[in-house]
């Protein structure tokens, strides 16, 4: 099954390939319907998962290269589950919005389809060597993204995106390579299996070394400040689907890291380091929220929310509380939603105008009704509105860490405000007012096609809003089973309100 | 009169090679006949070698198997069968690679190709040669050919310079080396491999000046042949000017022969001295590290950064020699996925540049991926290859030395090693970025002949393949070796 | 006193530094050739004493490879230097400057 979900857009990939070249028009077209195969599959996943299990499901394995004890071994729990479905909804999405790519669109496709099966492959791997083969070949199709159909300097910002994680994930390589020696040491056999790696024992020290080895991987794919410098460049030089997935997704591989793999294989320096995650998570939400404030370009704006947004996600996974966990993976997914629906949103201004600039635009909302209309709803799930999405991870993440971090939560919430701030006073500069630009009076409004692109964005931001038992359910096992490592293995105890996340979530819903 | 121990079957591959260099020259001077005559010559030997070399392997039991015919000279055992076939493919890769160049050389293909498989039975010597003397033998037999194939087209001037550089340091670097060689006779009294190593077993040596002098200018001379820091400075010069046809075959052969020979003396004959010369390898290899991706970077011409890269490589690779006999299989993973990447990159060059050119500087791959949509792949993926990138068999090469570095406790090594791979990205996304992401100027598209094409797909493939799967590649450097 | 072997070592050692230096100062290519041949001799004369010291005949035979790769490295080197001098007129290595970078 899980197999299935990485090989089918790789054969996707090998079938646009092979597209004849006369017939250019189809390639998008047939990307599309194919990236719908492994919806279908994720969908099936989702729904067959089996709700209030903590541990791995659909667990396949195979032996790779056995005398290193490499495996390919894959699964999925809550954590991974939600991702997964993003993963397979923001593909399809992002190709279909990019009509606008006009030269080597095969190649496009078949890029943006390997690194789906890359996204897959990642967030399902179980053996530390497969999930770096993953981690880093995602970087490939990404790079080649960026650098060929992105914008003025986007040989810039794709070296610069690739030389800044490759550093990361070079460090959590010799890491990675250190932990199987260790095994070997300790069991006499090298492995890289996660569930062997997690019957180590690790000397505080030692844990401390190799969480900063892993931990500077995934700060700078989330990016936690000072490292988020590549963030904005990438952004801004990508293509719409390009700036999609990499915020919807790819940021995603650093926090889906700090938590799969740090927290539960270094539980004793997580504990001991929480103060430097909260710190700099912190400083990233108010950061990220400043920046953005005076960002005179929309999607720089949006993609320094993410840093803020980012920052939230960080912060509640190192509260080590049920509400600030559970939040942190459903806000992954929020955000996931609502950025990706920013950035396509700008896509689609960016295509008729021609200019990211806030300052060009003005008294939208009279010319463009529909597209106001999205932009302020997804401004209002970002900002985290009662009743869509935002509010709840953003709710969950802010009562879970007052529990341990009190004080880093009220600077936080001061995040929210600023997020209010950056994105209304965008919202009020380009749509209010008159329009008095001439070539913004002739803009047409959304096509039918791009209303279809975003309503199922719509759906699920109205769904997770209003109903997010249906995926907090399916995360809230996995999530305490990590807290109950972390309280087995080290002194720490949650604080009592702390381990109360079900009542949270009730109210919720209600308000 | 004691006779020595003939054992044909040890050495029949070479002799394979040796005959069909001697049947391409005696065909050309009676018949003249095309090129494409004696490359069916150079095919069809290449290919006898190989077949025979697979005899070889099934007469060999196991791993430990292992006689040495010759008055101890040769030894027969899968290892030096291993080093024959990954040096086979690297030959046959190489002929079909710069095809285009024996093409053009017209009435002198016949010695250029004699010279190339003379060469290969150097450098195959070199890995199954259990002697101190024979491996020097080997590594002249190899070296010598490749001075003369550097200057193959001497009415260039920057090749004849190559060649003399190559010359005069090559030999510099043989000088060393036999002198270490010499040395290390005066310490032991033995030349045999195996009989140093019984010696230092049964004796304990209680002054070892002489022994530890010795062993460091064997391993200063190799690091010449490999082009390991700081011993690298002919290889950008000789590389960037020899005819691009031939600088593949060269730069893979040397280094196959060279880290033959090196894990060969290292291991067999001194393992007890490990201590010793672990540390000096290791240091040599963070400097070839180092140096090789830094310069590598600020290289504008293709061929002076693969040759850069390669001092890297050469790094990447003593970081398996450092942990000694347990990281043998990684050692010749790597040496085979990495030879085939290089006669690949170079195959490309010479198709792009001119096979018999010197020079070949980063423009003129600009837009290649227009221009040539399936050299540009080929060299893209020969290059993440070569940078180790997940998913090639680069990066399964990597991971190996670097794990066993690791367990043999040299983490600060693999640290530095890490970090450099990083640089390497940077050295090799710059060509990738030319070829994809500017614009093609003028220059006309170039076509790779047919030879090259398939050669091309195969490295490509294998590539891929042995990144995705490298058990069975890993499985039979395994089965060479009796770790 | 008796000239022991080590006295050979010694001269050999001291032929091969002086056959080294002359390589790496030295900027004829036609002497930068004879301090290597210098040095190979160097390394036959160490053959040959500490053969005779240990009383094995393996320097001794080992010299005869030495000499033969010798005589091979001078003809290639020859050729090449002379290639080299017919179309530049110099055998000065400083003014081979065509590869650099």
């Amino acid at each position: 099954m899980l197999t299935w979900l990485i090989l089918t857009p790789v054969v996707g990939a090998a079938v646009v390939a092979l597209l004849p070249r006369r017939r250019p028009e189809l390639y998008l077209p047939v990307g599309v319907a194919l990236s719908l195969i492994p919806l279908a599959l994720a969908g099936v996943l989702f729904f067959e998962f089996e709700t209030g299990e903590a541990g791995f499901q659909f667990l396949q394995q195979a032996l790779w290269y056995e005398p290193l004890g490499i495996s390919y071994r894959v699964g999925v729990d809550g954590i991974s589950l939600g991702l997964i479905v993003l993963t397979a909804v923001l593909v399809p999405i992002s190709l279909a919005a990019s009509t606008s790519i006009d030269r080597r669109v095969k190649e496009f496709v078949v890029y943006i389809l390997l690194l789906e099966a890359g996204l897959f492959g990642v967030f399902v791997a179980l053996d530390l060597f497969l999930f770096f083969v993953f981690f880093e070949a995602i970087l490939v199709p990404m790079y080649f993204i960026i650098g060929i159909w992105g914008g003025e300097r986007r040989i810039y910002a794709a070296v610069k995106f690739f030389l800044y994680t490759a550093v990361g994930s070079a460090l959590m390589l010799a890491a990675i390579i250190a932990l199987a020696v260790m095994h070997a040491r300790q069991t006499g056999a090298p492995s890289f299996d996660f569930a062997d790696l997690l019957a180590l024992d690790l000397s505080p020290s030692t844990q401390r070394w190799l969480f900063a080895a892993f931990g500077l991987a995934f700060a700078i794919k989330v990016p936690i400040f000072p490292l988020h410098t590549w963030l904005p460049d990438a952004h801004v030089e990508a293509p719409t689907a390009g700036s999609v997935l990499l915020a919807g997704v790819l940021l995603k591989l650093g926090t889906y890291g700090f938590l799969r793999f740090n927290l539960t294989l270094f539980p004793q320096a997580t504990v001991d380091l929480v103060t430097v995650l909260a710190v700099l998570a912190v400083v990233g939400i108010i950061y990220g929220g400043l920046v953005a404030i005076v960002q005179p370009d929309l999607k720089k704006l949006v993609a320094y929310s993410s840093v803020s947004h980012l920052g939230f996600i960080v912060l509640g996974t190192f509260a080590l509380t049920s509400g600030g966990l559970q939040g942190g993976v459903i806000q992954m997914i929020n955000h996931g939603l609502t950025t990706g629906a920013l950035f396509l949103l700008v896509g689609m201004i960016y295509e008729r105008r021609h200019t990211k600039k806030i300052a060009d635009f003005g008294g939208l909302a009279k010319v463009m009704p529909v597209y106001a209309g999205f932009f302020l709803f997804m401004a209002f799930a970002s900002i985290g509105l009662p009743g869509l999405n935002g509010f709840i991870g953003e709710f969950l993440v802010l009562v879970g860490s007052f529990a341990t971090l009190p004080v880093y939560a009220v600077i936080a919430a001061f995040g929210v405000i600023l997020a209010a701030v950056y994105l209304l006073w965008a919202y009020e500069r380009v749509f209010t007012g008159v329009p008095d630009k001439p070539e913004n009076q002739r803009l047409v409004d959304l096509s039918g096609r791009e209303i279809a692109i975003l309503a199922p964005l719509v759906v699920l931001v109205l769904v997770l809003g209003l109903y997010p038992k249906v995926l907090l359910d399916k995360v809230a096992p996995s999530t305490e089973a990590i807290l109950d490592r972390i309280e087995q293995t080290t002194d720490f105890q949650v604080p009592e309100p702390g381990r109360l996340a079900d009542v949270f979530v009730a109210e919720g819903e209600g308000r | 009169m004691i006779f020595p121990d003939v054992s044909w079957a040890a050495i029949a591959p070479e002799i394979a090679l040796v005959a069909g260099a001697v049947a391409i020259l005696l065909v050309d001077v009676q018949w003249k006949p095309e090129p494409r005559v004696l490359g069916g010559i150079v095919a069809l030997s290449v290919v006898a070698a190989a077949v025979l070399s697979v005899g070889q392997w099934f007469r060999l039991d196991t791993p430990s198997d292992i006689t040495i015919p010759f008055g101890g000279m040769i030894a027969f055992d899968r290892v030096s069968v291993l080093a024959r076939f990954v040096l086979l493919a690297v030959t046959a890769m190489g002929v079909a690679g710069g095809w285009r160049l024996f093409e053009r050389l017209g009435r002198r293909a016949a010695e250029a190709l004699a010279l190339v498989l003379l060469a290969t039975v150097g450098f195959s010597f070199m890995a199954s040669s259990i002697h101190l003397v024979m491996i020097f033998l080997g590594l002249e037999v190899g070296s010598i050919s490749l001075y003369v194939l550097a200057g193959i087209t001497r009415e260039r001037p920057d090749s004849d310079e190559a060649a003399m550089k190559y010359f005069l340091l090559g030999s510099f670097a043989s000088a060393v080396f036999i002198y270490g060689v010499a040395l290390l006779f005066a310490g032991t009294g033995r030349l045999a491999l195996l009989g140093q190593r019984a010696f230092l077993d049964a004796n304990i040596v209680t002054r070892p000046a002489v022994l530890l002098i010795g062993m460091a200018l064997v391993i200063v001379g190799l690091g010449f042949k490999v082009s390991a820091a700081p011993f690298h400075t002919w290889a950008p010069d000789v590389y960037q000017g020899a005819p691009a046809g031939v600088v593949g075959f060269m730069a893979a052969g040397a280094k196959i022969g060279g880290f033959a020979a090196l894990t060969r003396i290292l291991f067999t004959g001194f393992p007890l001295m490990a201590d010793e010369w672990a540390s000096v390898v290791a240091i040599i290899s963070a400097l070839s590290m180092g140096i090789g991706v830094v310069l590598a970077l600020v290289q504008d011409d293709v061929r002076r950064m693969l040759a850069y890269s390669g001092v890297a490589h050469a790094g990447f690779i003593l970081t398996g020699v450092v942990a000694g006999a347990a990281a043998e299989p990684g050692i010749w993973f790597y040496l085979a996925a990495y030879t085939i990447q290089l006669v690949a990159g170079f195959a490309i060059v010479a198709a792009v540049t001119g096979s018999a050119a010197g020079r070949s500087g980063l423009d003129a791959f600009a837009g290649l991926a227009v221009r040539s949509p399936f050299l540009a792949a080929a060299f893209t993926v020969t290059l993440l290859g070569m940078a180790g990138i997940p998913l090639t068999s680069g990066f399964v090469a990597k991971f190996g030395v670097f794990v066993s570095a690791w367990q043999a406790g040299f983490s600060w090594l693999v640290i530095v090693a890490v970090l450099a791979s990083v640089v390497a990205f940077g050295v090799y996304l710059r060509v990738i970025v030319v070829m994809y992401m500017r614009e093609p100027g003028e220059a006309a598209s170039p076509t790779p002949s047919t030879a090259a094409r398939w050669m091309l797909v195969a490295a490509t493939v294998s590539t891929i393949l042995f990144g995705v799967l490298p058990q069975p590649l890993l499985d039979l450097a395994r089965n060479a070796f009796s770790v | 006193m008796t000239v022991g072997p080590g006295w050979y070592m010694t001269l050999a050692a001291a032929l091969f530094s002086i056959g080294a230096i002359g390589m790496l100062v030295r900027r004829n290519a036609l002497v930068m050739f004879m301090s290597i041949e210098l040095m190979l001799n160097a390394v036959n004369l160490t053959f040959v004493a500490a053969g005779r010291a240990l009383g094995t005949l393996d320097g001794q035979v080992s010299v005869f490879f030495v000499l033969v790769v010798a005589a091979a490295e001078v003809v290639v080197g020859l050729a090449i230097i002379v290639a080299v001098f017919r179309t530049r007129a110099t055998a000065s290595v400083d003014e081979l400057s065509e590869l650099k970078g």
